[in-house]
């Protein structure tokens, strides 16, 4: 109990209560049982010792909320029944005044226009995006497409149109250096590229 | 005696003096109605997390004031947001038991700290220490005052 609880002390920041950590952790037991591990869910909360779950702490609210903006059950959050209560109010409070989103809230993406907003959350995104850009290695270019609409409809709006001009200047990059060494490809890669885009849209919506 | 906080969204478009005007306006309903202003604070303006009134955005303004005895300024403060044209949207909670709450376990977790400590210093001023900041986007309320 005690290393489970230093384990989740070094990294407050992530989310905590994912199985998806089950790396770090001895794998399964070598006879039946239970064949995945999981590690053992803690209180954020009882943790990290907050007392209040403020409807103004966005940040720690957004842990709690699934891609959908819907409120995670318990056997995912961890939660003790009293924090998991009260963050609940703290959630239903943030919605109401739009600091969350309600739950299969797909209004936002469904809007036309949206004044972009300087991103400075997502310059380590974009800049990441760039890094990929300089190699312009087309199959690197590709992926780095699909990470990019895959974290989009994660995203709010405004990043999506900050990451959709990267992602312009990388088709670019990428054709014109796919039209250097291969004109073959260059042709099958920009409809799959312009692809893309529509893909992710509709997985938004 | 009743705690409020007050969040209300001016439209992003709004000029200057008619965010200032409308903030002007839920301060002067609450001093007059009795009420005393803890704190205004205005965060600036942020993204709604969806549209309100066709808007992306909003002006947020974080009002914290306390009554004495008038019940019904509340009403009163949330009926003048209701009209006023350029608030969008707003919503008042009531934080004065939460505050108690909160004071409460503050002591309780101070007195079993102050217990550790004579029992055993190093580690309980470790622990203190290891509490973190609160990653707090929006400024949090003072829960010293009253």
């Amino acid at each position: 109990m005690a290393e489970e609880q230093q384990s989740t002390a070094s990294k407050p920041e992530s989310r905590p209560p994912r199985p998806d950590s089950r790396d770090q952790r001895p794998r399964g037991r070598p006879g039946g049982g239970r064949r995945f591990f999981r590690r053992k869910k803690v209180d954020y909360f009882s943790v990290n010792k907050i007392d209040d779950i403020n409807y103004k702490d966005v940040d720690v609210l957004k842990q709690f909320i699934g891609d959908r903006g819907k409120i995670l059950p318990r056997r995912h959050t961890g939660l003790g029944a009293m924090h998991q209560r009260k963050l609940k109010i703290a959630i239903k409070r943030a919605r109401n005044i739009a600091l969350l989103p309600f739950a299969g809230g797909s209004d936002m993406l469904r809007s036309p226009k949206v004044e972009a907003k300087p991103a400075e959350a997502k310059a380590g995104e974009t800049a990441a995006v760039e890094a990929k850009t300089a190699e312009t290695k087309v199959a690197e270019a590709k992926t780095a497409e699909t990470k990019v609409a895959e974290a989009k409809t994660a995203e709010t709006k405004a990043t999506e149109a900050k990451t959709a001009e990267t992602k312009t200047t990388e088709t670019k990059a990428v054709e014109s250096k796919a039209a250097e060494t291969e004109p073959v490809e260059s042709k099958d890669d920009k409809p799959a590229s312009a692809e893309a885009s529509p893909a992710a849209e509709s997985k938004e919506g | 005696m009743r705690i409020y906080e007050t969040i209300f969204i001016v439209k992003p478009d709004a000029p200057e003096e008619e965010l200032e005007a409308s903030i002007e306006q839920v301060t002067s309903t609450i001093t007059d109605g009795g009420g005393t202003i803890i704190k205004v604070d205005k965060w600036g303006k942020r993204r709604l997390a969806y549209r309100v009134q066709r808007y992306l955005e909003g002006y947020y303004v974080f009002v914290n004031y306390s009554v004495e005895e008038n019940a019904g300024l509340s009403k009163e403060v949330e009926r003048r947001m209701k009209v006023a044209d350029p608030i969008i949207k707003f919503m008042t909670v009531r934080i004065d038991e939460e505050l108690k709450r909160l004071e409460k376990m503050r002591k309780k977790r101070e007195k079993r700290a102050s217990k550790k400590r004579s029992r055993e210093p190093s580690s309980a001023s470790a622990e203190r220490k290891a509490r973190p900041a609160q990653p707090t986007a929006p400024a949090k309320p003072v829960p010293e005052e009253k």
